[in-house]
């Protein structure tokens, strides 16, 4: 019985252990891609749609508003469709700089076919499409595609018309990020801006663009950041700061949720693993009746007997919780050395199953195991020492 | 101070009980077990307590080894009342003043006789080694030197017996109280675990109460207690 006590206890620390690390490494992992492929903040015009003007707004302005920024890239970014053959898909488009290398965004060093640097090229332009996009759209090295997008400005006077462009596909990149991989088109920043809203030439005149992505030294000053440069350029200007954490604020929260969620469901398991030695304890002292009333005609008090069974307790929940904890570690250890459990990678955005060890983590779960386990010890505690002693003894 | 526990100040004897009562309730009817026992009962002196099943030789056996309290009465045990001390002081007593055997032996079954002898030491704290050359001593005294490492299950009914004695023996008790210590063994071990405890009892200076319904064994005791129905019957070389 007490060993069934114990593996029930380390049944529910293990899960807690290895599900808790897993979603810390989905966590990590999709923290550290977060960091790598997106700028950790982008200047955008009020109306992010619209775009702004970098004649109005130069680089050089945003620098001297932001100096800890580096990489300042200018972008565009639409919705649109792409066609190729009888394969159509909804996709990004994005215009970069070639020449400024793209450093901000994962896609760049991820290419495994051509070269970021084609997407400079002319008529007709290049076009660098995600694997699964790619896959998608049946689309290889050299391909050309259509582009298609319902503009304003394009067609009659009476209505939009479909703003239609041929791309040949210069490369293939793959950033491990499914949401880039499967949406993403990138093109050069004259391409993207075609297929911004009520495009007409003046936007390429006054060199209008979606926004400007920059890195930071340390991402998580982001937060300071930005109250000062809208103190400094935001209001009157309309401009604002789209920092990392809001662009992924949905997916940052609902991680968190998830690993709460997951967390309190599994800590059940502790809990009705807690109950279990309670039971375990009480067919104990059923059991044992005439040796606590030994024990108390030896000399026991109540307290020393109420000790006895909180030791009893205590030893269970600390064994369960150390074999929980080791088993749990182990297992981790394995899956992180082995990189034993491969994903699909169109269900998810890894590859891997990813680990992230967390000893803070870990020792909250062994205190609250060992918490529950002796909350658990202390009422068949309280019955082993409310025994009298003279009865246990009459019945043996 | 009352009248009762004036006469337990100042006296000569092991054990007085004045007017000793014990009641229960049993499906809301008071069941009377004792009924205002009166003893007193001399340093070194050994008691039988007789009588038939269900005339209250054990409770009162209970009553006095504080394995139970009166419902009304005083119990005194070397001058100190017993009936009315905290459960932490009455357990220290009792690990410390009083020895017990019963009809089964009730040794643990996952220690060794060794082990089981040290007991009342290890609740009481004493050193390591020190109980367990004590132990060793006492094992030897009655007969089990080379059972020490035996566990309980490995040993005869009348060596369970023997160990039980060795651990009673533990903390120099001033009294011993035996509940039936012999019932449970055939006639040729009973004589031999009756001898042992007369000798025992005379070598340590022990105060000694066995209840027994073994008129052989009772016979042997210089004091007899007869109860019938929660009162003492009759006494003989006790002080009713």
């Amino acid at each position: 019985m007490t060993s069934m006590s114990i593996a029930g206890v380390a049944t529910g620390v293990m899960a807690l252990v290895v599900v808790l690390s897993v979603m810390g490494g989905f966590e990590a992992d999709l923290r550290r891609k977060m960091l790598s492929g997106q700028p950790h903040a982008e200047v955008m015009a009020e109306n992010a749609t619209a775009g702004f003007s970098l004649k109005e707004h130069p680089l050089e302005e945003i620098a001297r508003a932001i100096p800890e920024a580096t990489n300042l890239e200018p972008f565009t970014e639409a919705d649109v469709v792409i066609k190729r053959k009888r394969f159509m898909s909804s996709a990004t488009i994005f215009g970069i700089d070639p020449a400024k290398g793209a450093s901000n965004w994962g896609f760049n060093g991820a290419f495994v076919d051509g070269r970021l640097e084609d997407l400079a090229r002319s008529n007709p332009p290049g076009i660098a499409l995600g694997d699964q996009l790619a896959g998608q759209l049946g689309a290889d090295l050299g391909d050309e595609i259509v582009i298609l997008s319902p503009q304003a400005g394009v067609g009659s006077i009476l209505g939009g018309g479909t703003l239609s462009r041929t791309f040949k596909v210069i490369g293939i990149f793959s950033t491990g990020m499914f949401n880039y991989d499967s949406k993403w088109a990138v093109t050069n920043l004259d391409e993207g801006r075609r297929f911004m809203a009520d495009f007409d030439e003046s936007l390429a005149v006054d060199r209008f663009v979606s926004g400007v992505g920059f890195h930071l030294r340390d991402p998580m000053q982001v937060g300071r950041i930005k109250s000062r440069f809208e103190r400094a350029l935001g209001g009157s200007t309309g401009l604002r700061l789209n920092t990392w954490q809001e662009t992924n604020k949905a997916l940052l929260f609902a991680l968190k949720l998830e690993k709460f969620a997951m967390g309190s469901i599994l800590m059940l398991v502790v809990v009705v693993a807690a109950f279990s030695i309670s039971g375990t304890m009480m067919m104990t002292i059923f059991h044992k009746r005439g040796h606590v009333s030994l024990l108390r005609a030896l000399g026991m008090s109540k307290r020393d007997v109420a000790r006895l069974y909180m030791i009893h307790g205590g030893v269970i929940g600390v064994t369960g919780v150390v074999i929980g904890l080791a088993l749990g570690i182990l297992l981790c250890s394995a899956v992180e050395w082995t990189r034993g459990v491969q994903l699909p990678a169109d269900v998810y955005y890894l590859k891997v199953l990813p680990v992230k060890f967390l000893p803070w983590d870990y020792l909250v779960i062994a205190l609250a195991a060992l918490g529950f386990s002796f909350a658990a010890a202390a009422y068949p505690s309280w019955i082993a020492s409310r025994q009298d002693p003279g009865a246990g003894l009459r019945y043996e | 101070m009352s009248e009762n526990s004036k006469t337990a100040q100042g006296t000569t004897a092991a054990i007085i009980l004045n007017g000793v009562t014990k009641a229960f309730v049993v499906e809301s009817q008071r069941v009377e077990a004792l009924r205002g026992v009166d003893l007193r009962i001399e340093r070194g002196s050994c008691v039988s307590i007789t009588g038939r099943s269900g005339a209250g030789k054990s409770t009162l056996l209970h009553i006095i080894g504080t394995l139970d309290r009166p419902s009304e009465g005083i119990v005194s045990i070397g001058g100190i009342d017993v009936s009315r001390m905290s459960d932490q002081a009455t357990s220290k007593f009792r690990n410390r003043k009083l020895g017990f055997i019963f009809q089964s032996s009730n040794l643990l079954p996952e220690f060794s006789a060794l082990e089981n002898v040290m007991m009342p030491g290890i609740i009481a704290s004493v050193r390591g080694n020190a109980a367990r050359e004590r132990a060793a001593y006492l094992l030897n005294s009655v007969g089990l030197r080379d059972r020490a490492s035996h566990r309980p299950a490995e040993l005869s009914g009348g060596e369970q017996q023997r160990v039980a004695i060795a651990r009673a023996l533990f903390m120099e008790p001033e009294v011993l109280l035996a509940d039936e210590p012999t019932g449970n063994l055939d006639k040729g071990t009973s004589l031999a675990i009756q001898d042992l405890l007369m000798e025992l009892a005379a070598v340590h200076k022990t105060t000694m109460i066995l209840v027994t319904h073994d008129q052989m064994l009772a016979g042997r005791m210089p004091s007899q207690v007869i109860m019938e129905d929660g009162r003492v019957l009759s006494a003989t070389g006790v002080i009713q």
